[in-house]
């Protein structure tokens, strides 16, 4: 995977001294930097540049975040969401996934990181000493790929040491990445795992076009699992396609040549769902994808979704198979209905958020 | 515009075939040949000198037209200054026009396509789209800039208000021949805005998602069918046609509200219940709604609901 480098760095001067700062600016020594006041102004220049969204991916914006880090995951209340919560150091992803919903969510087209972490560790401090009793499942891949810039960043190596020493909080690390190499020799105990966006080798060629390949993540994946962290998959988006079968069912024969199941807290499973204003930007940046054509309807949440009677057979399907292969596998969906739960599981075993919300946390906290 | 020189010109030393400065597509020219064979030409046309005979023209294209049109040999005329850029002059031209009329939507993609000769994407969406009464925004320089590229008679559909602007910019998308089809359909269903563009995105999809051409599903048989028949009036075919495509672009779906509109018939629930799925069946909340005059009607309708329990085929709809 080629590893990525901006164009240029833009650094708000209120963050001039920070260690992310530094750190990154190390790390790019031939890389133009321009110092501003405001960054109203620089962001307001790739809005107005022709393909925005293009544009604003070769400029690495190091600003500060003025609001809290730490935020519950936006899921909507007619779907039963797994209630984990971002803690949000950066925004912005340089894969280039056709189907990212970043392009139509995003206000800024740059690619951000919050360099104040020193507010983030003392907002961290505050909330996680309010509950020692119960478990904080964080993660950094809301945004942004959790780890597509640590090689510039080096916020791994930040972050995990300070959860390391936690009681109550799961850090899970979501990415399309095989960018590991802080993470080998870090000090998680346990308390950090990291999972992977995975799909089949067909989509992750045609939709995902600077993420590696499916074999090159699940190498990724053994590496860390042989350094002792649990490992999460994440098929979201299931893209339906002639021949998605065959597809998923290679990837995961890979998956578990390569992984042992005792080390996998969860597996989840998402139908790719899109804002409306999303299918016109794939039609003009990716006029070669053909995911939006498929059968979508209007969600309750106001995005597109494939017709329920396909994601309920591409649930139930994928169950079946992963089943196969560990029966106690904890398996959850992402942002789906009771109905469709109930559907897939034959049961009525998750009946709203909290009760998806408790599962992963008991799962999780099983080291 | 510097110094204007008024002279009598022959109307012949006015090339009527360059319109580097002229924006304005779509008119009849009968209303202004009225006026000038009424009272003459109160404003002389405003043209540069483009060789030692030649002028073009830069404000007044229509009178020209019509004294062309009436035989008129000679004509007052101002002549713009020989230091004047392009630029400037084609400004000058717009600004003419911005000032007494709006521009219909085919005129402000042909400034749009011709300030680019002069300025960048940025400056156009910045200062030129809200002085065309455009927001300015590269989504809207994106739908208006193709309009221009049209075939005439889509253009000319566009300036009729037949044919919606952002429905018209997305047939460029496709094949000239497929274009035709689809334009061809269009006028013959006189399809709202909202429908226009409806068939279009349809269209649009099913073609991409099966690697085909547009004629391939709109010369099918179904199709031609619905077109031919004589017992059907305009709106219907439309309906039909719209049906047809929807069937094309979501087999599941239409299966799906078939199978429940069967079921319900069965159901036999008379006209005053009425019983609908959830949206796109995403929900599962159904609903039943009915009206009664008295308690004896009620009660019917109860007994009526009551039953549904029972139908098999119905749970298998609701229960999966």
């Amino acid at each position: 995977m080629v590893r990525y480098i901006p164009s240029k760095i833009i650094v708000d001067t209120k963050v001039r001294d920070s260690l992310l700062t530094h750190n990154i600016l190390n790390n790019l020594p031939g890389v133009p930097v321009e110092y501003v006041a405001d960054t109203s102004t620089a962001i307001d220049a790739i809005r107005g540049r022709k393909d925005p969204l293009y544009a604003g991916k070769k400029v690495l914006l190091l600003t500060e975040n003025r609001g809290r880090f730490l935020k519950p995951c936006p899921g909507t209340k007619e779907y039963i969401c797994c209630g984990y919560r971002i803690l949000n150091f950066a925004t912005n992803c340089n894969l280039e996934c056709s189907y990212c919903i970043l392009q139509s969510y995003l206000n800024n087209p740059a690619m951000v990181v919050y360099a104040n972490i020193e507010d983030m560790f003392a907002e961290l401090e505050d909330e996680l000493s309010q509950d020692s009793e119960s478990i904080y499942r964080i993660g950094t891949g809301e945004f942004t790929d959790s780890l597509a810039l640590d090689h510039l960043t080096g916020f791994a190596k930040l972050i995990l040491p300070y959860f390391a020493h936690k009681q109550n909080v799961i850090l899970e690390l979501k990415t399309k990445t095989d960018n590991i190499g802080n993470l080998i020799d870090l000090q998680h105990n346990g308390n950090t795992m990291v999972s992977w966006s995975l799909n089949t080798e067909e989509v992750a060629k045609r939709e995902e076009l600077f993420a590696p390949s499916i074999d090159d993540r699940i190498e990724a994946a053994f590496k860390c699992q042989n350094v002792g962290y649990r490992l999460g998959f994440h098929f979201d988006p299931l893209i339906y396609y002639p021949g998605w079968e065959e597809g998923y069912q290679r990837t995961l024969e890979r998956l578990f040549a390569r992984i042992d199941t005792r080390n996998v807290s969860w597996i989840s499973m998402g139908g790719l769902r899109f804002l409306p204003e999303l299918k016109p930007i794939i039609q003009k940046r990716f006029p070669q994808s053909k995911i939006i054509y498929e059968e979508f309807v209007p969600g309750m949440d106001g995005k597109m979704r494939y017709f329920k009677p396909i994601r309920i057979e591409m649930y139930s399907r994928m169950l079946e198979w992963i089943r196969d292969y560990d029966p106690k596998l904890c398996v959850y969906l992402c942002m789906e209905s009771r109905e469709v739960w109930k559907k897939v599981f034959k049961e009525d075993r998750v009946e709203n958020s909290e009760n998806l919300a408790k599962i992963l946390d008991d799962t999780g906290d099983k080291k | 515009m510097g110094n204007v020189e008024y002279k009598q010109l022959d109307i012949k030393s006015i090339d009527l075939t360059d319109t580097t400065f002229v924006i304005t597509y779509g008119f009849t020219l009968t209303q202004l040949k009225k006026s000038i064979e009424k009272i003459g030409i109160l404003n002389p046309p405003l043209v540069k000198k483009k060789s030692r005979e030649q002028y073009s023209i830069v404000c007044g294209y229509k009178r020209l037209l019509v004294c062309q049109d009436m035989g008129i040999e000679k004509l007052r005329c101002a002549i713009m200054g020989q230091g004047i850029e392009e630029k400037d002059t084609f400004l000058t031209g717009l600004f003419d026009n911005l000032s007494h009329r709006v521009l219909n939507p085919v005129e402000k993609s042909i400034t749009i396509s011709k300030l680019q000769k002069y300025y960048s994407g940025e400056v156009i969406v910045k200062k030129f789209l809200p002085l065309l009464g455009l927001n300015p925004h590269y989504s809207v320089l994106d739908r208006i800039k193709p309009l221009s590229g049209l075939d005439a008679k889509v253009k000319d559909a566009v300036v009729d208000g037949r044919i919606d602007e952002g429905a018209a910019a997305k047939l460029l998308n496709f094949s000239e021949k497929d274009r035709e089809l689809l334009f061809q359909l269009l006028s013959v269903l006189r399809f709202s805005k909202n429908k226009q563009n409806e068939i279009i995105d349809n269209s649009y999809d099913i073609a991409k998602r099966d690697g085909c051409s547009i004629s391939d599903f709109l010369n099918a048989k179904g199709l031609k069918e619905i077109l031919t028949d004589s017992d059907l009036n305009i709106p219907q075919k439309g309906n039909r046609v719209r049906y047809f495509l929807r069937k094309l672009r979501y087999p599941k779906i239409i299966k799906a509200e078939k199978d429940f509109m069967e079921v319900r018939r069965k159901l036999n629930l008379g006209d005053t219940i009425k019983l609908t799925s959830p949206p796109s069946f995403e929900g599962d909340r159904y609903c039943i709604e009915f009206q009664f005059e008295n308690m004896d009607d009620l009660e019917e309708n109860l007994k009526k609901i009551a039953s549904i329990k029972h139908n098999k085929e119905f749970k298998r709809i609701i229960e999966g």
